[in-house]
């Protein structure tokens, strides 16, 4: 290989990983959209162009394995693109599970391991495809055709333009990389006639027509030699193209001096494009072109295995530093910079500012001193007034003397205050502007973690396609709001609830095919996965036009299970929320993709702890829906404020329901439990100074906030609530975590350290007591 | 007299020295030897073509092609001329006009001469002695 291509440079590496990852996706969702559509040029085109990226990153970084699998999925791809081979199903399937094993192998990459395990079963399996479709790899021959015929020239398609090294070596390429200014570059292997009276002429001839049609950046054989008296048969020409392949293919059509050409594009290094086969457009059987392979392969196996291990134990050096790699769009970066900038023009006029106060100071103390004085003089001089007022001075003329003394002490200060006033509002307006550019800056760096949701939409039609096929079922997904961008730490963790209540839906919700037409329903299920911006919210929806949920049978279970009492009435909402309870399942076989008892109490505790909410609703035969609710990031929440004795603790807002003010008296009790009435609900009452083990204070109100999350409510009793604030919230250290019914902490505008209560934690805690207490007592009936 | 409602011409077709607008192209043929000119002029006027006038060497050709201009939609050019040579003329007429269409007409054993002329800017060459067949084609391509 090349040696300015480091196969264990870290920063390659990583770049590798993340477009290796895209490609994967990429062909993913294209072999999908094959198995609908199996003539979907487009769809067939852009696997081609993935998985020979996929190829040439792989070759580059060394990994063999890889590139060679990656190899055989290619052959057979253009197989199926020159229609050799038609899509059908069962070569989707040979196609997906290549794909897992294309999977594998990064995966084991990733953590600095070679993929070991055996694929040639597959990879016969492959090849197997390519000899039913009678397609012999390398390229079979076009027939040849008589020449002068201009409709014999294949016109193609920009995106079917092959491509391949062109023969070229490493360093030539690089050559004409620069020489491209970034364009894509062809090779246009011209045949030439040899019967025509000026043979030598052509070379040049076609040279001077191809350099008005792009840039001609090499010609093979050399310029130099064409020029001079010799005819050569065929003329390579390395070039940009900046005009129609029509165009082109006209042009390059001249009677008696061309005979055939082809075109290949030039696979530049860093920039691996398209495929590494070439397609003859020729007019003449001189055209016979051998595939030029990209990957250069060890000769024996030992030495492969070698390579391998080498790479390994490199890479596994280098694994453990690769960390995450968050893409950014640049434009974000350059918003926070400016916005940065900003900031340093605002301290500036805020030293500024402080300059004025040190001189208004300065101004105080002098005026100060003058004032003194003054006063001091004034007081010289009370004697001498009095001694004239006893003397029999005119009262009048001595109050006016003693006014023209003191006046000007009055407006001492006058200047200073007029100085002070203006600094004051400027300092208020720099400061109005700071919090606005720190507002900004917070959401800019907020906004450098947010990830479009499509990063965990896109693995879904392959799940709801596999999962669908399984259980033989007939489902349309359908993906909305990809563009919905979430925290990136929150990205991460949603995957698995939305896999688990994507299984539910297909497995419990959809019907199958048959019952669905005999019901009258599309035999075809749908399945609609969706993500909005609500507020400072993001809401995810999953929904299906399946079966819905039976509210009977729901009921019936949790009586079962003991998860309610048997008298207890619930309403349906209620009785949804039951199927989030932990060893609920209502599937009544156990099957393989879902139904084995951990279930949604696991996607509930998931979406909790990202300070999240997550709701069903159902209609029966009409279908069910599941909305997840989630903050747009973790790492500041909008919060209550309330005091607890001394303590300032907080809330958040996105599990508060209602506020009340109550007087003692309002609070019932009930066994055991105090209560109060909410309108026509009753409410169960934790006191926060109990819980936290705090000398409450005793005023002559008490304040109720009303949490909870779908049917689960609580009431919290607080001293006093003092607002709303955005808090950010710090995680506590591992010593703290295990107090119940505490998410972390914050530091609150004064300084102080407040709390974050964990609503759901103490929902559950609430839970519990009451659940505990029944049992007791159930005990106890017996 | 013999109309054409007679003999209708059943394989009817515009010849290839006919612009859409029905008017003929323009040519200005350059060749010191009146017999090659003459057989230039006659393939032309077949295909109704106009030659709208002729020069024995490249001075008087560049003169002619600037005073018709832009009345002047093709030049054939000798290469081997007293005064001025063919490659000359081409490139002034180049200059003069980079637009301009130019099909070097040319000997056996020339083939230097012929490559610079394509480089230069010439749209294509014809081999003396001329076939009609080969001149008309490559005449037709230069006008494209």
């Amino acid at each position: 290989m090349s040696d300015y291509l480091d196969p264990n440079n870290e920063e390659l590496l990583k770049d590798f990983f993340a477009e290796a990852q895209a490609q994967i996706e990429a062909l993913e969702q294209n072999i999908l959209v094959l198995e609908q559509d199996p003539a979907n040029r487009d769809a067939i085109d852009e696997i081609f162009r993935a998985a020979h990226t996929l190829k040439g990153g792989a070759g580059t970084v060394q990994m063999l394995e890889l590139a060679e699998f990656t190899h055989i999925v290619e052959d057979l791809l253009d197989a199926i693109r020159s229609q050799k081979v038609s899509a059908n199903p069962s070569l989707v399937d040979t196609l997906l599970q290549a794909l897992d094993v294309i999977k594998d192998m990064l995966d084991y990459r990733v953590e600095g391991k070679v993929y070991k395990k055996d694929v040639s079963q597959l990879q016969s399996q492959l090849k197997s495809y390519l000899a039913a479709g009678g397609v012999s790899v390398p390229r079979t021959q076009t027939p040849p055709s008589p020449p002068k015929t201009p409709a014999k020239h294949t016109v193609t398609a920009h995106n079917a333009i092959p491509s391949s090294t062109g023969g070229l070596s490493e360093y030539e390429r690089m050559e004409l990389k620069e020489a491209s200014n970034g364009k894509k570059v062809y090779k246009v292997s011209v045949h030439f006639d040899e019967s025509n009276p000026m043979n030598s002429v052509g070379g040049i001839q076609v040279f001077a027509v191809l350099k008005e049609l792009g840039t001609v950046l090499k010609t093979h054989p050399e310029f130099d030699k064409l020029y001079e008296d010799n005819f050569f048969e065929v003329v390579d020409y390395y070039m940009t193209v900046d005009v129609d392949w029509a165009v082109l293919d006209k042009k390059l059509h001249i009677g008696d001096v061309t005979t055939g050409y082809e075109i290949l594009e030039i696979e530049l290094p860093g920039a691996p494009v398209k495929k590494a086969e070439t397609k003859a457009v020729s007019h003449s059987p001189a055209a016979e072109i051998k595939k030029v392979p990209t990957v250069e392969k060890p000769t024996s196996t030992e030495n492969e295995e070698r390579a391998d291990q080498e790479a390994s134990t490199d890479a596994t050096k280098k694994s453990a530093s690769v960390g995450s790699v968050l893409r950014v769009d640049s434009k974000r970066i350059d918003n926070l910079l400016n916005l940065v900038s900003e900031t340093v023009i605002n301290k500036a006029t805020f030293n500024q500012i402080a300059n004025i106060f040190t001189e208004g100071m300065v101004e105080f103390h002098a005026q100060n001193n003058l004032l003194r004085e003054g006063l001091k003089n004034f007081l010289e001089k009370i004697p001498e007034f009095f001694n004239q007022m006893q003397a029999g001075a005119n009262p009048k003329d001595l109050k006016k003397r003693m006014n023209d003394e003191i006046f000007p002490l009055m407006k001492i200060y006058d200047q200073v205050e007029s100085k002070l006033k203006s600094a004051i509002n400027n300092f208020k307006s720099s400061s109005q502007n700071l919090s606005r550019i720190i507002g900004e800056l917070h959401e800019g760096v907020l906004r450098i973690r947010m990830v479009p949701i499509s990063q965990i939409f896109s693995r879904f039609p392959r799940l709801v396609r596999d999962l669908s096929k399984t259980l033989n079922k007939k489902v349309n997904l359908i993906l909305e709001g990809e563009d919905t961008e979430l925290d990136k730490s929150v990205i991460e963790d949603l995957l698995d609830p939305l896999i688990h209540i994507v299984r539910n839906a297909i497995d419990h919700g959809i019907e199958d095919p048959e019952y669905r037409e005999s019901i009258g329903k599309d035999e075809e299920g749908s399945l609609v996965m969706s993500a909005h911006n609500e507020g400072n919210m993001i809401v995810i929806e999953v929904y299906d036009d399946g079966k819905g949920i039976d509210v009977e049978t729901i009921k019936r279970k949790a009586v079962e299970r003991g998860l309610i009492h048997p008298t207890k009435i619930l309403s349906d909402v209620e009785a949804f929320n039951l199927i989030f309870e932990p060893g609920f399942s209502t599937a009544k076989t156990v099957t393989n993709i879902s139904g084995r008892g951990v279930g949604l109490d696991v996607v509930r505790k998931q979406i909790e702890k990202l300070n999240g909410s997550v709701s069903i609703w159902s209609e029966r035969g009409r279908g069910s829906r599941f909305t997840i609710k989630l903050p747009l990031t973790l790492a500041i929440i909008q919060g209550l404020l309330v005091r607890v004795g001394k303590e300032v603790y907080v809330i958040p807002i996105t599990s508060v329901i209602d506020s009340h003010r109550i007087l003692p008296t309002d609070i019932k009790i009930i066994d055991n439990y105090e209560v109060f009435n909410v309108r026509k609900d009753v409410i169960s009452l934790l006191r926060l100074s109990q819980l936290f083990g705090l000398k409450a204070e005793e005023g002559q109100y008490q304040f109720v906030v009303v949490v909870g999350s779908g049917d689960r409510k609580m009431g919290l009793l607080v001293d006093s609530l003092i607002g709303e604030e955005d808090v950010v919230i710090k995680p506590l250290k591992d010593t703290y975590t295990a107090s119940p019914g505490i998410a972390g902490a914050t530091i609150l505008g004064d300084g102080r350290v407040s709390l974050i209560i964990d609503v759901s934690q103490l929902l559950d805690l609430g839970l519990r007591q009451e659940r505990a207490i029944r049992e007791k007592r159930e005990i106890r009936v017996r | 007299m013999k109309t054409k409602s007679d003999f209708p011409n059943l394989n009817e077709r515009k010849p290839d020295g006919v612009k859409d607008d029905g008017t003929p192209y323009r040519v200005l043929v350059v060749d010191d030897s009146v017999f090659v000119t003459k057989q230039i002029t006659q393939i032309l006027a077949s295909e109704g073509f106009e030659v709208v006038a002729t020069a024995a060497d490249g001075e008087e050709a560049l003169n002619t092609y600037k005073d018709k201009y832009p009345n002047i939609d093709l030049v054939t050019m000798d290469i081997t001329m007293p005064k001025m040579d063919g490659v000359t003329c081409l490139e002034k007429i180049m200059e003069f006009d980079k637009n301009a269409k130019v099909v070097m007409i040319s000997a056996l054993g020339k083939q230097e001469l012929v490559k610079r002329s394509l480089l230069l800017g010439a749209k294509n060459y014809i081999v003396k002695p001329l076939d009609r067949k080969k001149v008309l084609e490559r005449v037709v391509t230069s006008l494209e």
